[in-house]
């Protein structure tokens, strides 16, 4: 039984950390991470192509900005920095799940990390 | 897009909209913190990002149901047929689930479900993470503030049985400052974006049954998580005293937090539902929503017991949940389904509960049962209802 961590407000309490991470659930560690990351690729990809379709609406209903204008444009060095750290993000979201280490076939019994063992 | 802020009372809308200042950063922070809106009676995220990548798998997972899924519950039957397994039986479950995992198209259903799973609640935990110091502040904020009450117990003794990562929701409903925040919009996705103004519970809320007399003044909606289901209810009984329990502290402070935003006048009270606060003959009503099957077999008997007690003579019991038991369509694939549920969605009571005899429990408790109640959710036909006489 575990008591509410009701010191910090937040009362959340210690718990089973699920297995379900390290299961390789296609053929292998491999081809299970890159189809996640085409997941979340598409996830990106949509996220950018929705920004730019509210763009493009704003601009239609508003103007002062032109497709032109975009095209043309170049970012200041601190702009481009900032680019850059949101591109780094971008890939890392998509990417890093290439790393995933997972060793459990997909019949596994169900286990669990004990929080007293670990601590969650 | 409407500014809940409008559907206050003035009182509320006032403190609401001020600001106040972070006792974590120091700095000027907005009680209600929503930068883009709201839609309806959904608080947007912070972040179109976020937003748009919790959109697309929404989409995705919708596409998986209708194309992906389509083609792999074909192979399944066709596979178990070739190796000679009786479709219309559960069946030896090793021996479905050995056949069913050699073939990579039904790999891909259960992968995509985990991974695109995984990623949503990743996406809104670190959207949460980001924006914690205003989001901390705001449910702080909201604890005392009224209508309806938060009872905290900072002494509970959390049960480990409720203390996993269900729906592999990361820190599952108890570990996580943010479980509510989690659980609310990951659940968004999950019912495939049809429920963002609570239509469902909504729809499920109109299936719970009046006493006989008619009378309802007080309600307790067991295991309420983020309060979806009481806010429904109050809608459905707005002259009734509505009370959310949860063994989840996270939860309750965000379900407060979202009635108080919404004006909803609903309490909440940090407990256990098999041991609560109420008396004796309390309530007019009980009800739980998907509770039944995220506890033990003994636990929904205990659970069953207490709504026996805290209602009234002529009170109703109606805890909302998938079919169980004798229920169950026991075939091949609904027993790979339950197991693949259990396994890869983290459901860890779940193969338990598929055997389970909920009516059969409820009647050993007291109640007199109706096993044809009005429906439930979309994927029953019908639900079970105890009557206390």
């Amino acid at each position: 039984m575990a008591k509410s961590n009701a010191e910090s407000g937040t009362y959340t309490v210690d718990y089973f950390k699920s297995d379900t991470h390290r299961g390789v659930l296609l053929k292998d560690t491999m081809t299970d991470n890159i189809v996640t990351a085409m997941i979340n690729m598409g996830a990106e990809m949509w996220a950018y192509r929705r920004r730019m379709l509210v763009m493009e609406q704003l601009m239609l209903e508003r103007g002062g900005i032109t497709p032109e204008m975009i095209e043309k444009y170049v970012p200041s060095e601190t702009l481009m920095k900032s680019w850059e750290s949101e591109r780094d993000r971008f890939i890392g979201n998509v990417y890093d799940v290439l790393a995933r280490p997972a060793d459990i076939p997909v019949t596994a019994e169900m286990n669990y990390t004990d929080p007293k063992e670990k601590g969650n | 897009m409407l500014n809940r802020r409008a559907l206050f009372s003035g009182s509320v809308a006032t403190a609401m909209a001020a600001s106040s200042l972070s006792k974590a950063t120091g700095k000027e922070v907005p009680l209600d913190f929503d930068p883009r809106g709201t839609i309806g009676v959904f608080e947007r995220l912070p972040s179109l990002q976020v937003e748009s990548e919790l959109e697309f798998i929404t989409g995705y997972r919708s596409w998986m149901a209708t194309s992906l899924y389509r083609q792999a519950s074909k192979r399944s039957l066709d596979l178990l047929r070739l190796n000679g397994i009786d479709l219309s039986k559960d069946g030896d479950l090793d021996e479905i689930v050995g056949i069913l995992t050699e073939d990579h198209t039904i790999s891909m259903v259960v992968h995509n479900l985990e991974r695109s799973q995984e990623q949503f609640w990743k996406l809104v935990k670190d959207e949460c993470d980001r924006n914690a110091d205003v989001l901390l502040e705001e449910m702080a904020d909201a604890e005392n503030r009224k209508p309806g009450r938060l009872l905290l117990n900072k002494d509970l003794d959390v049960p480990d049985y409720a203390c996993y990562e269900i729906h592999i929701q990361p820190g599952g409903y108890v570990g996580d400052r943010f479980a509510g925040h989690i659980y609310f919009y990951g659940t968004s996705v999950v019912l495939a974006g049809g429920n963002q103004q609570d239509q469902l519970q909504v729809n499920w809320a109109r299936g719970v049954p009046r006493p006989a007399d008619g009378k309802v003044k007080r309600i307790l909606d067991q295991g309420t998580s983020c309060g979806q289901f009481a806010h429904a209810l109050k809608g459905r009984f707005p002259e009734a005293e509505v009370w959310g329990n949860d063994v989840a502290g996270p939860m309750l402070r965000f379900a407060h937090m979202n009635s108080l935003k919404l004006g909803k006048d609903i309490n909440y009270v940090h407990e256990l539902s098999e041991k609560t606060q109420f008396p004796d003959d309390y309530f007019d009503i009980v009800t739980s929503n998907l509770l039944i099957h995220e506890v033990p077999g003994e636990k929904i008997k205990e659970i069953s017991a207490e709504a026996y007690r805290t209602l009234r003579p002529g009170g109703v019991y109606y805890p909302l949940d998938s079919y169980s038991g004798d229920q169950v369509r026991g075939t091949a694939m609904s027993h790979y389904n339950a197991w693949r549920n259990y396994r890869w969605n983290h459901e860890v009571w779940w193969m338990e509960y598929y055997h389970y005899d909920l009516a059969q429990a409820m009647r050993e408790v007291g109640f007199k049962v109706d096993e044809n109640g009005p429906k439930g959710r979309s994927d029953t036909t019908r639900n079970v209802i105890g009557y206390k006489v």
